[in-house]
């Protein structure tokens, strides 16, 4: 395919970074000439107050601090960001539109139908921020980590746990195939939905991003397992589904910063260094904070490779979990 | 307890009434007031364009000034439905069926004086609850599950098919078509889009504005073209906009009861305003002596909504403010906002930042008087408005809808989707299908059907958790009843005809 492209376009994002290394605090895009010459636009495939809007928003001021560009922010929500992505298929390459939406949008979703599009059609110019997914219950509950729950569960015949999104509910379906048991995951509309049930005691268990966190902190919930490849930076004693044995795949998704595929190379190698530019940035920095999270750009090969591997893998389990399925 | 009460008030107080805070707070509301009398121009479009300019505010008077716009909006909304039968947001549509009429008959002053007052008295319950008792409304809006949700939408879905005037059949149609309208889309549940048509922009479901819009907006343009009648007015002196002696007493009633559905609606995260005013509507319409009066411009039809939806706007805030859970788009909005400003939502929020909650709950006192500051004088202005010439009004009043439909999901497709729902709108009122149950169809269909089948999975297929739990079973036996009640008050009505008819 665009082999070729993509491999010279990581070539001279390598030559830039190692420039900007050199040239310390100046800020080192290497940009065409005349670009931008109109302000650029940032596609948000969520709706305003959520955390990928507050991500846009941010990068779009650092951006503007920066470079005094002009970036404006739109929100396209929908479809969990698949309106946003299905518009840029539409849009000029010219550089002028970029969307932002989650990595997991572009990966194979076995229960959705076809979106009309494919991850191999976008180019992807970096990423903002990993998303942390955690097992959370409330403190009350008898268990504190993936054996207890498994327990609890063999004992009552059947837990719950409230998921919002097909990556959250894959990761129930393997716990309960892996340890035999009847876990079952409730599918919510959003997080708020899955908080309610589990504060109001009607499900046993959730896996959340970030909606739990003022829980956490005023002790009425607690942390079973980081649902991420690594522990949470801010709960380092809770281990991760893997530590305490489980297969299942834990989810890995990060902000992702599209742009059409056919971007002129000058222009994406542009593109890749202001956002990398603006996501290491101080204010940046602040709102990760609020987060409880941290600035992370994969860098456009990395967040391919991310979605590649995701992809491969959501297959491979699918294709497996069919099967048993239909016996 | 008390002095602790005080405290907090005099904190919230001094929060409140400092210049910028008044300020912004007076900007909120008076923006809102527009945004809800223009048909289709959304608060949630609007609080997301101002969103972006709250990063430079202090949090507190960024929530007062969002705030506002939301609460504002439904001052507004009732007006241009009781003026021109053009519902201001959706949730106002309910209103159209009486204020509409009193309108016709030249009292539409004392309609839109009595829909303000019926607001400040919805939203003064909606405040004070959340006052005193936003912990123990909490527990009890935590303590309903799927199974409580269910059946208690089945009460509502009852009640829907009483909404409107004449063919009972007609109207249970129009919920069903309404309940099949809200299938459209992704099913939360398996994840698998239902009657998309590959349409990318259906994935999320019809948009309600688009629904609420076409149905009644355009539908109501084109109704109006066919047999454009001139209102008249009369004199709009302060006189004509008074209530009369029998307007209050017939009001009071359905506005304790509305201030209590619309309170009991909006703590429940999810359920919105909509259901909090058409569900009001209906239970006026059944405890009423004289039910035939509803359609045909009762003032309790009038009122009992909009305080409905005004109380449910206020309470709303108790479960965003005190959880730190959403019940609509407009709240994750007011969320987003605090945690942008480094204020984690939930419970311990209102320990940690008492000048926050309070200063924002002080606000809507002021924001709410304000508003009725502002719409009294209006009222007369507004009711000027019947004397544009239709060739005028109603074009641009079809831009609106189009400005405000786009500016909801910016997208032209829901822009042709209102035209489209204007045009069956249009062909169903010439047959006699009212509009009203379809919208309650609409927004209650899709959220039983989750709420069912989440109760489903949490009982594995156990249809006794309607029953075994006692709030739960209550619903289902209130909506029993009201089925029963109906089948009798039909029963006998046509025993009467029978009886008549030898004679």
């Amino acid at each position: 395919m665009s082999r070729g492209g993509t491999f010279r376009g990581v070539l001279l994002w390598s030559a830039a970074t190692v420039l900007t290394l050199d040239m310390q605090d100046a800020r080192a895009a290497t940009c065409p000439d005349g670009f931008p010459s109109k302000p650029v636009n940032f596609y948000v495939g969520y709706a305003a107050g959520g955390g990928t809007d507050a991500i846009a928003r941010m990068l779009a001021k650092a951006i503007e601090e920066q470079h005094g560009w002009t970036v404006v922010v739109e929100n396209r929500p929908g479809a969990a960001s698949a309106v946003m992505a299905r518009s840029l298929l539409n849009a000029e390459p010219d550089g002028y539109s970029i969307g932002l939406g989650s990595s997991d949008t572009m990966v194979y979703n076995p229960t959705a139908d076809d979106l009309g599009f494919h991850y191999s059609e976008f180019h992807f110019l970096g990423s903002a921020m990993d998303s942390w997914n955690s097992f959370a219950a409330l403190s009350s509950m008898p268990f504190d980590d993936i054996a207890g729950l498994v327990e609890y569960t063999r004992e009552k015949g059947m837990a719950t746990v409230a998921v919002a999104g097909f990556n959250q509910t894959l990761v129930v379906q393997q716990l309960a195939e892996q340890y035999d048991i009847n876990l079952v995951p409730v599918p919510v509309e959003g997080s708020s939905e899955s908080m309610m049930l589990t504060l109001g005691g009607h499900v046993d268990a959730t896996i959340q991003g970030v909606a739990h966190l003022g829980e956490l902190r005023s002790g009425n919930m607690k942390l079973i397992a980081s649902v991420t490849e690594h522990r949470l930076p801010y709960a380092p004693d809770i281990p991760t589904l893997e530590e305490q044995g489980a297969t299942a795949l834990p989810i890995q998704s990060v902000t992702v910063l599209i742009a059409p595929r056919e971007l002129d190379p000058e222009v994406r190698t542009c593109l890749e260094e202001v956002i990398d530019e603006a996501v290491n940035s101080e204010s940046y920095a602040e709102l990760m904070v609020q987060f409880n999270n941290r600035a992370l750009n994969r860098g456009p090969e990395g967040v391919l490779e991310l979605i590649e591997q995701r992809d491969k893998q959501i297959r491979a389990i699918f294709e497996g979990g069919n099967q048993s399925k239909s016996n | 307890m008390l002095n602790d009460l005080l405290l907090n008030l005099a904190l919230g107080l001094s929060t409140a009434l400092t210049v910028e805070n008044l300020i912004y707070c007076a900007i909120g509301v008076t923006l809102g007031m527009v945004v809800g009398v223009l048909p289709g121009l959304g608060t949630l479009a609007t609080m997301s364009m101002l969103f972006p300019i709250t990063f430079y505010l202090e949090p507190t008077t960024a929530i007062i000034m969002l705030a506002g716009i939301w609460y504002g909006s439904s001052y507004g909304g009732s007006t241009a439905a009781i003026l021109l039968n053009l519902p201001g947001t959706p949730s106002s549509a309910v209103v159209c069926l009486d204020g509409y009429p009193m309108a016709r008959q030249g009292r539409a002053g004392v309609a839109l004086f009595m829909t303000t007052a019926g607001s400040f008295f919805g939203a003064s319950v909606g405040i004070v609850l959340m006052m005193l008792f936003s912990q123990p409304l909490v527990k009890v809006a935590l303590s309903f599950g799927p199974a409580e949700y269910f059946s208690f939408m089945i009460v509502g879905l009852i009640a829907a098919c009483v909404i409107s005037d004449g063919s009972a059949i007609k109207g249970i149609a129009m919920v069903m078509v309404g309940i099949l309208l809200g299938v459209v889309g992704l099913d939360v549940q398996t994840g698998q889009a239902r009657f998309i048509f590959g349409i990318v922009e259906l994935v999320d479901g019809i948009s309600l504005v688009a629904l609420a819009m076409g149905f009644f907006g355009i539908a109501e343009v084109m109704w109006s073209v066919r047999q454009a009648a001139v209102t008249d007015i009369g004199r709009v002196s302060l006189r004509s906009m008074m209530p009369t002696r029998e307007d209050i007493r017939r009001s009071w009633m359905p506005m304790i009861r509305a201030s209590g559905i619309g309170s009991f609606f909006g703590i429940m995260p999810g359920v919105g305003p909509s259901v909090s005013s058409f569900l009001s509507y209906a239970l006026e319409k059944k405890v009423s002596r004289e039910p035939e009066r509803f359609g045909k411009g009762a003032i309790e039809g009038v009122v009992a909504p909009e305080t409905a939806n005004n109380a449910s706007d206020q309470a709303s805030f108790i479960p965003t403010m005190v959880l730190g859970i959403p019940g609509s788009a407009t709240m994750a909005l007011i969320l987003g906002l605090l945690i942008i400003h480094g204020i984690t939502p939930g419970p311990a929020m209102m320990a940690e930042r008492p000048d926050l909650f309070w200063g924002v709950v002080m606000s809507f006192w002021i924001g709410n008087i304000l508003l009725v500051l502002l719409n009294i004088p209006m009222i007369g202005i507004w009711v000027r408005l019947l004397t544009i010439p239709y060739h005028v009004l109603y074009p641009a009043i079809v831009v609106f809808i189009c400005i405000g439909v786009y500016s909801v999901s910016g997208s032209t497709f829901d822009v042709f989707l209102t035209l489209l729902f204007g045009l069956v709108g249009y062909g169903a009122r010439l047959m006699g299908f009212p509009a009203a149950p379809l919208l309650l169809g609409f927004v209650l269909g899709p959220m039983m059907e989750q709420q069912f089948r989440r109760a489903m999975l949490l009982s594995r297929g156990s249809l006794d958790i309607f029953v075994t739990r006692p709030v739960s079973a209550a619903f289902v036996l209130l909506a029993a009843a009201l089925l029963l009640w109906s089948l009798w008050n039909v029963y006998r009505a046509r025993r009467a005809v029978v009886s008549e008819q030898p004679s």
